[in-house]
């Protein structure tokens, strides 16, 4: 064994997904957040993170090239799996299972959330809120779509953690493991919360209340 | 031309027999019936002997020399004896180096505990599985000279005859692959038997399926003598098991132990009843036959069935699990009872033959260029075996015939490679047929009930107590046994992966060593170590100091008789109701 | 308890050819295991329907659950034969070849891919011989114990047998040839080669292709901390990616 490649790729696949995909994804997820202080903030938020500086470089540096590899060399890792979960059904295989299938749902909702929104901002114009209630709203399925693919994501991120705290040798007794466990746990229940507090305001808010009006 | 090397077994023996060969520099084709890291050494559980004395006790190789022949009643040719045990500190020392993890004392050096038939303490230990971890050491030392291609490994062979030239000389193999059933044969100049006992003519014993004693019994067959077949070693306390007795450790008994059944519905303490002075820790052979006794003469034993109690019970339960956790998990997870709340049920079971291959002081057999080692071989225990002894003896075995072969071979006029074809191919033609005969045979008797019923006689007549009207009986029924061979039918005429043709072949052998096993019982007419006869309850060493010789003949095991080597210490009679200094 | 128990004996003729399922019906008696109702087959080769058949090929050689040889998938789990008591298991019992080895016949499999994991990682104290060269090294009985736990692995592939990287679609070489590396890196000896024990279970097929599944140490008939090995390794390699990569 002296492809010492393989090592590094393995290690760059595990590493990618905490950072930046990971921490991508906490930023996206705390930006979503913004509809719950108010849809105009968070117009403004979006707002500024569209006019960020280097904005194009920034995407394809940290956030698609990381992910794009994250996702591709993972397709290589589902495929090698042979899942047992049915027969050996201890949570930990479990999880093993779910983080393998989260990874599909996600790639693809990524790939289309992504796309979809492009696309819309090539042609349609920029987003905001108002725009984005009336596509949530647009058709109960697509709704649902977002729901789990929110919750996929959410879970194959905080799983992937605990891996990633064991396969670096972070986490090594079985006891801090559970511990760890534990923590991821708390992390999917926490973004799962705020992803779908998000969604619900997105679905049941179709006004935006001006700002300046909030403050005073 | 480079000798070639054969190694037959991948135990401790046949391991370390490889190692010392390819250290000097030979290659060895090394064949065994399961993958060697598998063989039956790893059920050896308390530890191996050697003489370190760290514990101020004033042990020397001398005491352990000493306590090695008077525990196997002086009938173990002293000088052996006497070099294995000089060279036990030192394999010690080896197997550490090799990564045994061997308990250890608070200063970070090896630990030694006490066992039977000695007063020091000289066993070193690696948990309760010291075999498994001497044998895993040496199959990793083995793989690496694998690695290195020094060691060719046949795993799932079986090893079906020797090839001996005109002359008589040892020239190599005839083997079986267990998965082709190819038969083939290979050239040796030098052939080492380390196949271990044969525990398996008893039926259930303490020993692995593949103990068979086969090959053992085959060159015996083709001329090689057995050593004291007769010498089985009996275990007092065994786990009865429907398809095997499992090794419960004396170390019950040492830590508190007590052995009892119901007499008039009330418990009774027999062992410390019968002797009062040592109670339940009396010598094996002593707790073996009154454990017989009870159960078989008194009719006492538990529900009728032939057990008694080994009751831990009235120790508590934190106490045990430091002192003997690893040996009762081995209870409960073949019973199913927890022995800290059960008294455990246990029987004697037959658990090492001292006898085997007669092999000269450099570990060949008559037969030139034929070696043995390990249980195989008859050399070192006498007419009992020491506990943790035995994996001594493996280990010094191997390290005695790898290179008695290698001097063996180099000093050959003719290698095997000289020899013509047509004696290889002869023997390849010989087994070939028989092998042939075996797959044709239609009648109906199954080898594996002829089996059990030779089990269940060898262990009924020839073990713990022996009467010569019984064991003439075994023997008659043995010779009975072999007609019945004639009319075997095999369950399985499959060409591959056949079980039921390899086991048929080894029965036939186990049936001619099972013979040998009576004929040396039946005529040795004393009591000496293992061997108990109430008819002649002394050792009588006027006429049987002699190691029993056993040469195969058409009409059975023809005996001759050899004077033993007491160069050393002077036989004196075996007592353990006083101290050994006593009695000398 | 009923009289008669129900074996379902999953079984195929050589390699390649179409498994199929056999029933038998095995008289009960106390003590009963696996090893046992095979025997018994043995003795009266005939199933359930009364068909006279061949008797059930299997390996095994101890039955003191110390050897590995017969480990096999009963009611689902791989695990050692000897050890699986009749009273503590569900009827009918079904027993299964190991899946992810050769099945030679029946029951009875080719796990040499285990055993050249081992020479792949150079599992052995390098000792410079047999020779007399007096005491080994000193080490801290703590040490000594768990090293023990580590040492009892008997190579009898359940852990790769449960593990869902472990196939003929990947090169990893299971947890135990693994865990075999971190005994041996941590014994005074191997800490001189430290650098190369782990350099070996770096490549392909190596730490980094273990999933984490962890049910490896569900498994394992000896309880030996697999996964503990596992991360324990992935930090030992870490730290020598780390030390390689910083000093080229």
């Amino acid at each position: 064994m002296t492809d010492q490649n393989h090592f590094l790729i393995r290690k760059l696949h595990s590493l990618l997904g905490l950072f930046p995909v990971g921490a991508f994804f906490f930023e996206h997820t705390l930006t979503n957040s913004f509809t719950l202080i108010g849809p105009d903030l968070w117009e403004k938020w979006c707002w500024c993170l569209h006019n960020l500086p280097f904005k194009v470089p920034i995407e394809i540096l940290f956030i698609f090239i990381p992910l794009a590899f994250h996702a591709l060399y993972g397709l290589w890792i589902v495929y090698v799996a042979k899942n047992n979960a049915l027969r050996y059904t201890y949570w930990r295989n479990w999880a093993f299972y779910l983080q393998r299938i989260t990874a599909l749902i996600t790639i693809v909702f990524v790939t289309w959330h992504v796309w979809a929104l492009k696309a819309a901002e090539l042609f349609v114009g920029s987003g905001g809120f108002v725009n984005f209630h009336n596509y949530l709203t647009s058709s109960p399925a697509l709704l649902a779509i977002y729901v789990v693919g929110w919750v996929a994501a959410v879970f194959h991120f905080s799983n992937g953690i605990w891996g990633f705290l064991a396969s670096w040798g972070i986490t090594v007794g079985p006891r801090a493991q559970s511990y760890a466990y534990v923590a991821c746990m708390l992390v999917f229940c926490l973004f799962t919360a705020a992803g779908l507090a998000a969604l619900y305001q997105l679905v049941t808010v179709s006004t935006v209340t001006p700002l300046y009006s909030m403050m005073y | 031309m480079e000798p070639r090397y054969i190694v037959v077994g991948g135990g401790l023996a046949g391991l370390m027999a490889t190692i010392k060969i390819c250290e000097a520099g030979g290659s060895v084709d090394l064949f065994s019936l399961v993958a060697v890291k598998r063989s039956h050494s790893v059920c050896a559980q308390g530890g191996i002997n050697g003489a370190v004395n760290t514990k101020g006790e004033g042990d020397s190789t001398w005491e352990h020399f000493d306590d090695s022949v008077y525990g196997g009643d002086f009938l173990a040719n002293q000088t052996p004896v006497k070099e294995m045990c000089e060279a036990a500190p030192g394999i010690i020392f080896l197997m550490d180096r090799m990564g045994v993890p061997f308990s250890r004392t608070p200063e970070g050096l090896l630990d030694f505990r006490r066992f039977g038939g000695t007063k020091h303490h000289r066993t070193a230990f690696s948990g309760a599985t010291t075999g498994q971890q001497l044998i895993y050491a040496c199959d990793e030392q083995v793989r690496r000279w694998e690695v290195a291609g020094k060691v060719r490994k046949y795993e799932g062979w079986d090893v079906i005859s020797a090839v001996l030239d005109k002359e008589g000389i040892c020239r190599g193999i005839v083997a079986q692959n267990l998965v082709t059933m190819e038969i083939k044969v290979f050239r040796g100049d030098a052939v080492n038997l380390a196949t271990g006992g044969p525990g398996m003519i008893y039926g259930r014993s303490t020993q692995s399926v593949i103990c068979t004693g086969s090959i053992a019994g085959q060159v015996y067959q083709q001329g090689a003598y057995l050593g004291n077949p007769e010498m089985i070693q009996v275990h007092p306390t065994a786990i009865p098991g429907a398809d095997k007795l499992r090794l419960m450790s004396e170390s019950a008994r040492g830590e508190g132990g007590r052995v009892w059944t119901y007499r008039d519905g009330k418990p009774w303490y027999f062992l410390e009843d019968m002797f009062p002075a040592y109670g339940n820790l009396v010598p094996r052979d002593i707790a073996t036959r009154a454990i017989y006794q009870v159960c078989y003469d008194m009719k006492l034993g538990v529900d009728g069935q032939p057990v008694v109690y080994l009751d831990l019970t009235h120790i508590d339960a934190a106490t045990l699990d430091r002192k003997l956790g690893g040996i009762l998990e081995i209870y409960e997870k073949f019973i199913g009872d927890d022995p800290r709340k059960v008294p455990m049920k246990i029987f004697p079971a037959v658990h090492y033959s001292m006898g085997g291959l007669w092999v000269d002081f450099d570990a060949m057999t008559n037969i030139p260029g034929l070696f043995a080692s390990g249980e195989a071989d008859y050399q070192y225990h006498g007419a009992n075996r020491l506990g943790a002894n035995s994996l001594l003896s493996a280990i010094y075995g191997g390290m005695v015939s790898g290179p008695a072969m290698m001097q063996y071979a180099q000093g050959l006029k003719k290698s095997c490679a000289d020899i013509p074809q047509s004696v290889f191919d002869a023997e390849l033609k010989r087994q070939q047929n028989a092998t042939e005969k075996l797959y044709n045979m239609r009648g109906n008797e199954n080898p594996y009930l002829l089996h059990k019923e030779l089990g269940e006689w060898m262990s009924e007549h020839c073990t713990i107590v022996r009467y010569n009207k019984n064991i003439q009986k075994l023997e008659e029924h043995i010779q009975v046994l072999m007609e019945r061979y004639q009319k075997l039918g095999l369950p399985d005429t499959g060409r591959y992966a056949n079980q039921s043709v390899i086991f048929a072949r080894n029965l036939w052998n186990m049936l001619e060593y099972g013979r040998a096993i009576a004929v040396g019982a039946l005529n040795r007419n004393e009591s000496r170590g293992s061997h108990y006869k109430p008819e002649f309850p002394e050792r009588d060493d006027e006429n049987f100091l002699k190691t029993t010789k056993a040469k195969w003949t058409p009409n059975g095991p023809a005996l001759e008789w050899e004077e033993v080597d007491v160069q050393y210490i002077k036989p004196r009679p075996r007592r353990y109701d006083v101290d050994k200094e006593a009695s000398k | 308890m009923a009289e008669v128990i129900r074996l379902r004996v999953k079984r195929q003729d050589g390699p390649g050819a179409a498994p199929y399922w056999e029933e038998f019906d095995i008289k009960y008696r106390a003590n009963l295991n696996v090893i046992a109702m095979l025997q018994d087959i043995q003795q009266n080769p005939v199933n359930a329907k009364g068909q006279k058949t061949t008797p059930v090929v299997w390996g095994c050689n101890c039955l003191e659950e110390i050897c590995g040889e017969c480990a096999m998938v009963i009611n689902g789990t791989p695990r050692q034969a000897c050890s699986a008591l009749v009273d503590k298991l569900t009827k009918p019992i079904t027993v299964e070849p190991l899946s992810k080895f050769t099945i030679i016949r029946d029951l009875y499999i080719d796990r040499a891919k285990l055993f050249n994991a081992l020479k792949k990682v150079n599992a052995w104290i390098p000792i410079d011989g047999t020779y007399d060269l007096g005491q080994g090294p000193k080490q801290p009985p703590a040490k000594a114990d768990w090293m023990y736990k580590l040492s009892q692995c008997m190579t009898c592939g359940c852990c790769a047998e449960s593990c869902p990287n472990y196939s003929d679609k990947s090169d990893f070489i299971g947890p135990a040839a693994i865990s075999q590396v971190r005994l041996f890196m941590n014994h005074p000896t191997g800490q001189l080669h430290r650098d190369e024990l782990v350099d070996n279970i770096m490549g392909n097929g190596g730490i980094a292709d273990c999933g984490k599944s962890q049910n490896c140490v569900r498994v394992c008939p000896k309880e030996i901390p697999l996964t503990t090995s596992l991360a324990d390794m992935n930090r030992e390699a870490l730290k020598r990616w780390f030390s390689r990569g910083l000093r080229f």
